[in-house]
């Protein structure tokens, strides 16, 4: 290549041949190792290009371009993370107040059915026998009796006492609770009582009280404390007519 | 002859090493690249027009290659590296081009 043919006017073909076929020189070996250099620099680029990560050859410019996006998208998701954690928090916490309102109307719903005599009752107490004329009195002190002993739920025979029941004196001895008859001129009467049973049964026994007063009165009374005293007998519940929330 | 040569075995041998590009030469190397390939156009266009000369082939290759590394450099120095690089890129295609056109004129209507 280093000895350009002489006549300017041999074409580009006849010059192309002639560097083609001429013997290396030592000028010639400079100009091939450029080549060999790029050569090598091209197929070195391409295969970075292609194998290496887009990333490893951006310009810094272009990376922090890309960070400051990257960091809004991470900002977006943190905030959106921190928000759905609060509505999760809300509503698990808010699963747990309901589950405990649950519960508290549960017990409340307990407490007032054995109150109003809409639910069956079990628990330690006593059960008296009375044999004899009982009258409508005598049950209305055995019931006062109990109650202010802390009887929680009274049955008298069948009859649940509730706030409402009534004693009524029936013609001819006897008593009507409710208007259902309980006693007549001779017969047992069972009252089961829930509270606690010693004080229940002291309470029935000091003197003057029920015991006596029903010795008066030719009925022999039995008090018998029981671990388990069913009051089982049951009520409808009626809405009231008149009374009305005043709270 | 030997050029040709010379450009294979380079190939040929980045083929076989498979080196890494070290990571301050990356910006570099494309741009060095498409100066030299414009240096080797402008070669063989001097070659067809009679009036190559080895030596200057040699300072212009090496000359191109710096000058070109050297403007990507202070572009990226200054912010505008891309936009020099993107400049370089074009002002070398442009070049390469009219070479190529030169050398088709001297081969098909010399």
């Amino acid at each position: 290549m280093n000895n350009p043919t002489p006549s300017s006017s041999t074409s580009g073909w006849h010059r192309l041949r002639v560097v083609l076929l001429a013997r290396p020189g030592r000028g010639q070996l400079v100009i091939a190792v450029l080549c060999a250099l790029l050569g090598f620099g091209i197929v070195l680029q391409v295969r970075a290009v292609r194998t290496e990560e887009v990333l490893a050859s951006a310009r810094p410019q272009d990376l922090v371009q890309l960070l400051d996006s990257l960091d809004q998208r991470n900002e977006r998701l943190d905030s959106e993370l921190s928000d759905l954690r609060t509505l999760r928090d809300k509503l698990v916490s808010g699963q747990d107040s309901e589950r405990a309102a649950a519960a508290e109307r549960a017990a409340r719903q307990t407490e007032l059915g054995i109150l109003a005599g809409t639910l069956p009752a079990v628990g330690p107490g006593v059960v008296v026998r009375m044999t004899g004329p009982v009258s409508a009195d005598l049950l209305l002190g055995t019931v006062q009796e109990l109650r202010d002993a802390g009887a929680e739920a009274i049955q008298i025979n069948s009859v649940r006492v509730v706030a409402s029941t009534a004693f009524v004196p029936k013609a001819g001895g006897g008593a009507l609770v409710d208007g259902t008859s309980v006693s007549g001129p001779t017969g047992t009467v069972t009252i089961s009582a829930i509270g606690q049973s010693t004080t229940l049964a002291s309470s029935l026994q000091i003197p003057g009280g029920v015991v006596d007063t029903a010795a008066a009165d030719q009925v022999k009374v039995s008090v018998r404390q029981q671990d388990t005293v069913k009051v089982n007998a049951l009520r409808p519940l009626k809405a009231p007519d008149y009374a009305r929330n005043g709270s | 002859m030997i050029a040709a040569l010379g450009l294979l075995v380079g190939a040929v041998l980045g083929l076989i090493l498979q080196p890494e590009v070290p990571l301050w030469l990356q910006p570099y190397l494309p741009i060095a690249i498409v100066a030299g390939l414009d240096a080797l156009f402008g070669a063989l266009r001097a070659l067809l027009d009679g009036v190559f000369s080895d030596r200057v082939f040699v300072v212009s290759f090496v000359s191109n290659v710096l000058i070109a590394a050297l403007i990507v450099f202070v572009g990226d120095q200054l912010g505008v590296g891309a936009q020099l690089s993107t400049g370089v890129v074009v002002v070398l295609t442009i070049r390469i081009f009219a070479n190529v056109a030169a050398i088709r004129r001297n081969l098909f209507h010399g």
